[in-house]
C-alpha cells in the first residue's frame, strides 16, 4: 500500500540475455497531461481511466461531478478525500494505491451502499461531497453553516437536509447505519459528538456513489 | 566448436590436452553398469553415429560421436555424446606405474567456455565427470589463449594408482551440451607422442570434422532486449500500460545481429508482482502470468510486441 508495482523485469529464459534484462517502470507518468482536472504528478493510468469517467457521465451524474475543481493523489487511509470549499467546486484527493481502484472492480458495500466500480465510486462518492459544499454556498440554504442545506436538487434529497426528521446515516469507520436526526437551519449540528452532522454527509455521499457508479 | 582444433596443434600443447591418458600402477577395480543416459534414445539424432578408430602400438579403441538435438535439461542446446570402446588396448605396468586410461580430456577453444551446458561421465562413482575446476590445462599450467580443458574421470580418482582404467572389451560414454552449433571439428589428422616418465607409447587418433546442418554458424547466441517508444496507455478500456519490446538474437561478444537466425524464444517478467484483472503482458499474442513466459517467434532477426496489463500495487 502507497507505492507503485515494481518495474517488470523481463528476461530470456531459454537464452542468454545479451546486456541485462530489460527494466520496464509501472505506473508511469509520461508528463502529458490527459485528463486536464488532474493536478501535479499523476499516474498515466488514472487521468486515463478519470477523464473517461467523466466524459461518459451525463443528467446528475454529470453535474454532481462537476463539482470537482481537480483532483491530485496522495498516500492516504482513505480512499479519497475532498477538500471542500463553501464554493460551486471543489478539489478532491484520491489515492490510486487500492487494487480496486487500479483494477476498477467492485468492492463490499459501505453502509449497505453498493460499490460496483471502485474507482468510479469514489471519485463520484467526493464529487458528491463537493457538490454538498456547493449547495450549502447557495445563498440561504445553509444559514448554521453546518453543511446541512435546506435544499439538495439531486437525489437523495433527505439525509443531508438540515431537519428534525430522522434520516439513516452512516458511521463510515464501523460501516453501520444508525437513526439520527438534526436540528434546523438554525442551530449549527456538530460534525462529530454530539451531533454527528458527518454521518449524514457520508451516507449522502454513499447513497449517491452508489446509485450512480455501475 | 573446435574441438582440438588445428589451431592448438603443436606438439608442446599435445601432451597436455591428451583424449586418453594413461598413468596407473597398482591392481585395477573395474567399473560396473556401463550404459548410456537413458534419456538419448527419445532426442533427434542430428549427427552420427561416426566412429574414428585409435590405434596404438599397445591395441585400439573407438570413439564414436553422436550428437543429438535439443537436449532437455538445456532447452536449444546440441548433446554430444561420446562413446569410447576399448577394442584391445591393454594396461600395463611400468616401472610401478600402471599405464590404463583412467580419465579423458577433451579440448575446447576459451571463447565457447560459456556454452558448456550439463556434461557426464557415467563411469564417475560418484555421478558427476565434471567440475569447473577441471576448466585447466593438464599439468595444472595456464591454458594456451584458445584452448581450455574438460576431463571426464573414468574410475573417479584423477590419475590414481589404483585404476586400470577402461579395459578391453569395456565402452564408457561422456558428453556435453552447448549451443546449438553448425560446424564442429573432432581433431583431424592428429598424433603425438605421450611419454610417461619415459615411458614411450605412440598415441594416434584420426578423425574427421563434424558438420551439422541447420544449426548455427559461428559463435552461440544471445538474445537483446530493447523498448521500442514509450509506454502508452491502452485505449481498449483495461487502462493497461502498453509497451513495446524488440527481441534480436544477437552474437553474445560482439552484440551483432545475428541476421539468419530462427527460433523461439521464451520472454518472462521476474518482478514478481502479479497482474490482477487484466493481469498481463501481451507481447506476442499471449497472456504472460506470474511464473510464465510467452513465445516470440523470431525469423529474420527480431520479433516485437507489446501490451503489459495492469499491475496493481
Amino acid at each position: 500500500m502507497g507505492q507503485k508495482p515494481p518495474d517488470a523485469q523481463v528476461t530470456v529464459t531459454n537464452f542468454p540475455v545479451y546486456g541485462s534484462d530489460l527494466f520496464i517502470p509501472q505506473w508511469i507518468i509520461s508528463g502529458n497531461r490527459i485528463d486536464p482536472r488532474s493536478s501535479g504528478n499523476v499516474y498515466d493510468w488514472l487521468q486515463a481511466m478519470t477523464k473517461d469517467i467523466f466524459t461518459s457521465a451525463s443528467g446528475d451524474r454529470a453535474t454532481v461531478l462537476n463539482a470537482i475543481s481537480s483532483y491530485t493523489i496522495d498516500v492516504m487511509a482513505e480512499y479519497g478525500k475532498t477538500n471542500w470549499q463553501r464554493a460551486p467546486q471543489s478539489p478532491v484527493v484520491i489515492n490510486p494505491y487500492f487494487t480496486i481502484h487500479r483494477t476498477n472492480i467492485p468492492s463490499s458495500s459501505v453502509c449497505l451502499q453498493p460499490v460496483a466500480k471502485s474507482l468510479r465510486n469514489t471519485f463520484l462518492h467526493e464529487a458528491r461531497h463537493a457538490y454538498q459544499a456547493s449547495r450549502a454556498a447557495v445563498a440561504g440554504n445553509d444559514h448554521d453553516g453546518d453543511f446541512l442545506v435546506n435544499s439538495i436538487p439531486i437525489a437523495p434529497t433527505g439525509i443531508s437536509a438540515d431537519t428534525t426528521a430522522s434520516r439513516t446515516v452512516c458511521n463510515q469507520s464501523t460501516d453501520t447505519t444508525l437513526a439520527l436526526a438534526y436540528h434546523g437551519d438554525s442551530v449549527f449540528d456538530q460534525p462529530g459528538a454530539p451531533d454527528y452532522a458527518s454521518y449524514a454527509w457520508e451516507m449522502d455521499a454513499w447513497t449517491f456513489a452508489g446509485m450512480h457508479d455501475h | 566448436m573446435t574441438i582440438f582444433s588445428n589451431s592448438v596443434r603443436p606438439a608442446a600443447i599435445l601432451s597436455r590436452i591428451f583424449p586418453l591418458l594413461c598413468i596407473l600402477f597398482a591392481a585395477p577395480v573395474f567399473p560396473q553398469g556401463l550404459q548410456p543416459p537413458p534419456h538419448r534414445s527419445s532426442l533427434p539424432l542430428i549427427y552420427g553415429p561416426q566412429t574414428f578408430d585409435w590405434a596404438t602400438d599397445r591395441g585400439d579403441y573407438q570413439i564414436t560421436v553422436r550428437v543429438y538435438d535439443n537436449d532437455s535439461r538445456v532447452p536449444n542446446t546440441y548433446l554430444w555424446d561420446y562413446e569410447v570402446a576399448n577394442g584391445s588396448f591393454m594396461p600395463r605396468y611400468y616401472e610401478d606405474d600402471f599405464v590404463g586410461l583412467p580419465f579423458l580430456e577433451i579440448a575446447l577453444e576459451a571463447s565457447f567456455v560459456d556454452e558448456w551446458g550439463y556434461n557426464y561421465n557415467e563411469w564417475f562413482q560418484n555421478g558427476n565427470g565434471f567440475y569447473p575446476s577441471d576448466r585447466n590445462c593438464y599439468s595444472g599450467g595456464p591454458c594456451p589463449d584458445l584452448v581450455v580443458i574438460l576431463d571426464w574421470t573414468v574410475m573417479g580418482f584423477h590419475r590414481s594408482r589404483d585404476d586400470a582404467g577402461l579395459l578391453p572389451g569395456q565402452t564408457l560414454y561422456f558428453g556435453f551440451t552447448t549451443y546449438q552449433r553448425q560446424r564442429a571439428e573432432v581433431e583431424t589428422n592428429w598424433s603425438d607422442e605421450f611419454c610417461y616418465e619415459g615411458f614411450p607409447c605412440r598415441i594416434e587418433w584420426r578423425t574427421g570434422s563434424v558438420v551439422i546442418p541447420g544449426g548455427l554458424e559461428g559463435g552461440p547466441v544471445a538474445i537483446k532486449l530493447e523498448q521500442e517508444g514509450s509506454t502508452v496507455i491502452s485505449t481498449d478500456g483495461n487502462y493497461s500500460e502498453d509497451t513495446t519490446i524488440r527481441v534480436t538474437a544477437v552474437d553474445p561478444l560482439t552484440g551483432q545481429v545475428l541476421t539468419t537466425f530462427s527460433g523461439s524464444v521464451n520472454v518472462a517478467d521476474l518482478s514478481g508482482t502479479y497482474y490482477r484483472k487484466w493481469g498481463f503482458i501481451a507481447i506476442f499474442g499471449d497472456t504472460l502470468r506470474r511464473n510464465r513466459y510467452l513465445h516470440c517467434e523470431i525469423v529474420g532477426w527480431t520479433c516485437r510486441g507489446g501490451g503489459f496489463g495492469a499491475k496493481a500495487a
